[in-house]
């Protein structure tokens, strides 16, 4: 049993990264200095959903299209992809619907590989399926009496 | 707010690397196709922080570099000796930061991982 507690995005140059970052989010990033690398703290948001993460600089921190990937829920998908290519990136896979969700690739301005999630469930199905369920229960019990 | 939900872990080797991290993990993983893409899912328990998935796949090229999962163990000592038992090596020895133990290891594949546990 196991869940990443927590993500790092290697980068090569903080402050071209924290701008690409912050463009394709519309988020502000923290920037800090801790054991001598430096860093810029994704905002955590309220949680307790996921893991919040860094962009962090230091000798073992290699950008790489390859490697771990991380799906960084985003509900504007679309927008974040123009934004990014916009902001020095580029596609490596459209925005593309698998099972419930819409998801997308792109590299960074630094070369890496992230991955872009966002929820398609529509809050309305799940009162749709209710219904539907309190239906088909009527239904049945006008069959059998 | 771009909090990871998910993360994936390539494989070049999907039974290898099923079996390093089932003996890191101590559980079996379920295997499926995502995509057209076999899959083992680590198995997550319930609460904060991304769970994942091994993934296989012409997109999936194993790397020391690029992005870093911290992924919570109990104890990181132990789970350093079960990953090298497994067939992975330390790349960063247990190190105290802040009120956490972290160290990183490469799996079976030749990704970087890093572990964490509270002191």
């Amino acid at each position: 049993m196991v869940r990443a507690s927590w993500f790092e995005i290697p980068v090569t140059d903080l402050d071209r990264a924290v701008a690409f970052y912050e463009a394709v989010f519309e988020v502000t990033l923290e920037r800090d200095a801790s054991e001598g690398e430096e860093a810029a703290y994704f905002p955590a948001g309220d949680g307790p959903v996921g893991s919040a993460g860094a962009l962090v600089k230091g000798d073992s921190y290699v950008p790489s299209i390859d490697g771990t990937r991380v799906y960084l829920e985003f509900a504007d998908i679309d927008g974040a992809v123009e934004r990014a290519v916009a902001a020095g990136g580029a596609v490596l896979f459209a925005p593309t619907e698998v099972d419930d969700t819409l998801v997308a690739e792109i590299r960074d301005s630094e070369g890496n590989r992230v991955a872009l999630r966002a929820d398609l469930e529509d809050p309305e199905d799940d009162l749709d399926d209710e219904l539907e369920r309190l239906l088909d229960s009527d239904g049945g019990d006008a069959l059998d009496s | 707010m771009a909090r990871a939900m998910w993360f994936e872990i390539p494989a070049a080797d999907l039974d290898r690397a099923a079996a390093f991290y089932e003996a890191l993990l101590g559980g079996p993983l379920e295997r499926d196709v995502v995509d057209g893409h076999p899959a083992a899912y680590l198995p997550a328990p319930d609460g904060e922080g991304a769970a994942g998935a091994l993934m296989h796949g012409d997109s999936y090229v194993p790397s020391p570099d690029g992005t870093r999962i911290y992924l919570g163990v109990d104890d990181v000592g132990a789970a350093i000796a079960r990953a090298v038992a497994a067939g992975g090596s330390l790349l960063y020895p247990a190190t105290r930061v802040g009120d956490l133990v972290v160290a990183e290891v490469s799996d079976s594949e030749g990704n970087r991982i890093a572990l964490s546990s509270p002191v």
